[in-house]
């Protein structure tokens, strides 16, 4: 069941129904068992995968909770990372290990073929083991106490609006909402609405139409020409974008309407001012997780901050996916991102004083940034690094136009609308800045989104990027 | 235990339900049955909205005259021809509703907008081909006449078993009869909102355009002038040669899915359902039976069709219309088929007196012009 489909929709309104008659305790179980529901309409095979996640955990805090001998916690909070990172390695990594060892060994001329894996990837199983994983951790760690109600802390693994593709979220957030009894208001209510119809927007319309070129030019049989790789490149930007920011936005609204408030994933990253500020306003969850349990622990800025800012972003890519393109894709923003921290003292002094000057170089910052942005994608979205190494072979070797011309129309028509309300958000400083708008304008961005979605929209219920993820 | 508080103190929404009210009502007035969408319809290239344009045309005609409709599926479109039918029945406005899939469920969908198009009789081709065959609903079965009260005869026939296995098509035909811009939607992209979000590519990309299995109106539009299609059709040889290829495998795959089975319950109960619809409204009904080409019965239980005749029988008596089963009928030869299926030229005349004989069975007669 996807965000995207009528199907989910039916879920929701019918979850809705019952949960606002539940009084906080029943409500809970409710929401338990729909969003286990919820999962096994995808595979209920893997929802053993789940539970035992999360019972596991649940017993090892629990464990954490019940001793004060740090030899014995070091013990207990290792075999939780060992157990979550061997599940997630087996089903996620260990099909990529195989192969590249194997690759490797036939580079020395030994022929290796340990073992054919066919392992098909539990959806959200990077999401949901990363959240048990930081539950467990921030436990050791002393920040929250464990969880004493086993479906409560179920309720924070498996919570539906999130469990597939996050925002990966935080226990000393979430959990606090499970046990406590939650307000809704209409306020809350249509606030959620408009989230859930902005988020459906970017996907269904921005997002599923500008897959169409997108998967035309990456595709391995393509012959685009270098403008052609760069325009697919933008809009796989703009595509992955408002994909993921727009599944986001939904499972933010969809908590909202039972009153549940999620973090915030995304902070318009397109409009900073440089790679490493990318990265603290994309798939922030992601991002602030791999800060607090991986650069931090590595040293974080005290010791070798440029090694362990290169080897974060590596493992950043590497989470995305099971393939050499992806740890390439880490690699570049993290050899970007340390490169501009080595520089950023340069920076600060090109930096104009003036008014005009400084915003206009705000602007070039923020158009330089989205071109290195832009640069990675190829090695992200591209199916080999051979056919990445095609595409920027042809972005910087054939300028010709191609049919880029041909394309600027629905480019234009697709992204406009996304930059008209992101210029907003931005001036504003304010990521629902919509219910300020004069009441027409309103009626007209609302009608104007349906209208967009039913006309527009992709209607198959293409799935979302990072449920590969 | 305590209940989480809800408040309905704060502010309705009132630009989002005003827009949503406004949005209904350009919905209605645009492509509603008194709006623009017949003229876009009409510049489809693809017509997917054939049906719906048939029946406006006869709803506009002259009052007094009467209105008659022959609805059936391919048999009909390939098999009748509108201009002999009206040299037979002089002074009446006869439509054609035919159309590949337009199967016992699509024929109950009609009976809504029949009554609606105040049609004074319907002579409807059926046959075991019909009633025998399972029912599918991928892809969705003619979204332009999609009917919420259809879907609920449907799911009172089916099941809740059905309403989960089949629930996407559902939702779709849900979203279909609550929004004609949901329903016409291909029909607007075609009128030009194809510019605004489709990306065309040339032959260095490996393919022009895209495909999109998924949209609702998709496959099933009446695209072909059939007359004309049926006499080229005539060219083939055959058989044997025509069951080795592609067109015949797939007919001999679709005679051989006439079976027995819970889906026949189904069927006889949309078509008896779609008779009533029609009877209430005071519509003359005649049932026609659909002939087959002889060599088909070696593929399928030929007993079935007492099965469909005893049905039909039922109808007639309990329902008021007249049937017309094949014995009552002229008579067809095996050169008056294009294939296992449909007509060709020589049948094309059959047929069509067949069913103009079950309008005048159902109470039509020709007029004398002025």
């Amino acid at each position: 069941m996807v965000f995207n489909s009528l199907a989910f929709f039916v879920f929701l309104a019918i979850c809705l129904a019952v949960y606002r008659i539940l009084p906080h305790r029943a409500q809970n179980l409710f929401l338990l068992a729909a969003s286990y529901f919820f999962y096994g309409a995808w595979d209920w095979r893997f929802l053993g995968l789940l539970l035992f996640s999360t019972v596991f955990d649940w017993t090892i805090a629990l464990q954490l909770g019940a001793t004060q001998d740090p030899r014995r916690r070091r013990w207990v909070v290792g075999a939780s990372i060992v157990t979550s990172l061997s599940l997630l390695g087996y089903f996620k990594y260990a099909g990529f290990f195989a192969d590249s060892l194997s690759r490797l060994m036939s580079q020395v001329g030994v022929s290796l073929r340990p073992f054919e894996l066919d392992v098909v990837l539990p959806v959200g199983i990077s999401f949901y083991t990363f959240q048990t994983m930081s539950y467990v951790i921030d436990v050791y760690r002393g920040r929250i106490a464990p969880a004493r109600n086993l479906f409560d802390f179920a309720l924070y693994v498996a919570f539906f609006p999130q469990l597939v593709a996050g925002p990966i979220g935080r226990a000393g957030e979430i959990l606090p909402q499970v046990t406590a009894p939650r307000t809704q208001t209409l306020e809350k209510f249509w606030t959620g609405a408009w989230l859930i119809l902005w988020g459906l927007f970017k996907k269904v319309v921005i997002g599923d139409n500008l897959a169409w070129l997108v998967d035309g030019v990456y595709s391995d049989a393509a012959h685009p020409t270098g403008l052609e790789v760069l325009m697919a490149s933008w809009a796989f930007g703009i595509q992955a974008y408002c994909d993921f920011s727009g599944y986001s936005d939904i499972a933010r609204g969809t908590a909202r309407l039972f009153g549940f408030e999620l973090m915030v994933n995304f902070r318009l990253p397109y409009f900073t001012t440089n790679v490493g500020a990318f990265w603290t306003h994309w798939h922030i969850s992601l991002s602030s997780w791999l800060r607090d349990y991986v650069y931090i622990p590595l040293g974080g800025n005290r010791r070798r901050q440029y090694r362990n800012l290169f080897l974060t972003m590596v493992l950043c890519g590497l989470w995305h996916g099971a393939g050499l393109t992806f740890v390439l894709f880490g690699a570049y923003h993290g050899f970007v991102v340390a490169l501009h921290r080595r520089f950023a003292w340069v920076f600060e002094r090109l930096t104009p004083s003036g008014t005009f000057a400084r915003r206009a170089w705000t602007l070039l910052s923020v158009a330089v940034s989205f071109q290195v942005i832009t640069l990675g994608w190829p090695l992200f979205r591209a199916s080999s690094i051979s056919r990445s190494g095609e595409l920027f072979r042809a972005l910087f070797t054939d300028p010709t136009p191609g049919l880029v011309r041909e394309w600027c129309l629905p480019f234009a028509v697709l992204c406009l609308p996304l930059l008209a309300i992101q210029l907003v958000q931005w001036w504003t400083d304010d990521l629902e800045p919509v219910a300020r708008f004069p009441f027409p304008l309103r009626v007209v961005l609302y009608g104007a989104l349906a209208a967009g979605i039913v006309l527009l929209g992709e209607d198959g219920g293409a799935p979302f990027i990072y449920f590969q993820f | 235990m305590r209940p989480s508080s809800t408040s309905s103190s704060s502010r309705w929404p009132w630009a989002a339900l005003l827009a949503a009210a406004l949005l209904l009502a350009a919905d209605a007035a645009v492509l509603g049955p008194w709006g623009a969408w017949a003229w876009l319809a009409a510049r489809d290239p693809e017509q997917r909205a054939l049906a719906r344009l048939e029946l406006q045309r006869v709803r506009q005609a002259p009052r007094g005259e009467p209105r008659a409709f022959v609805v059936g599926t391919s048999r009909v479109q390939e098999g009748f021809d509108p201009e002999l039918a009206s040299r037979e029945l002089p002074g009446i406005a006869i439509g054609k509703l035919g159309q590949p899939r337009f199967e016992p469920f699509v024929i109950r969908q009609l009976a809504d907008d029949l009554v609606a198009a105040r049609a004074d009789a319907v002579a409807i081709l059926l046959s075991e081909f019909d009633t025998h065959r399972p029912l599918r609903l991928e892809p969705v079965p003619d979204p332009g006449t999609a009917s919420l009260g259809a879907l609920a005869d449907l799911l009172r026939a089916t099941g809740p078993a059905f309403a989960v296995a089949q629930r996407t098509a559902l939702y779709r035909l849900v979203a279909c009869s609550a929004l004609d811009a949901y329903r016409y939607r291909p029909i607007l992209t075609t009128a030009g909102l194809a510019k605004l979000r489709e990306f065309h590519f040339d032959e260095r990309f490996g393919r022009s355009e895209r495909g999109d299995p998924f949209r609702p109106i998709a496959m099933w539009g009446g695209t072909r002038h059939v007359v004309p299609e049926a006499a080229r059709r005539s060219t083939f040889d055959l058989f044997p040669p025509w069951i080795g290829s592609f067109m015949g495998r797939m007919q001999a795959g679709t005679i051989g899915e006439i079976s027995r089975g819970p889906h026949v319950a189904v069927q006889e109960a949309l078509i008896r359902r779609a008779v009533e619809v029609l009877r209430a409204a005071g519509v003359r009904v005649a049932i026609v039976e659909g002939p087959l080409h002889p060599a088909s019965a070696d593929l399928h239980e030929s007993e079935l069709r007492g099965e469909f005749l005893a049905f039909a029988r039922s109808l007639q008596d309990d329902l008021g219309i007249a049937f017309l089963p094949l014995d009552a009928l002229e008579p067809y030869a095996e050169s008056d088929f294009a294939d296992l299926v449909h007509v060709g030229p020589e049948g094309i005349p059959k047929l069509t007196r067949s069913l103009v004989a079950g309008l005048r069975a159902a109470g039509i007669s020709p007029r004398p012009g002025p």
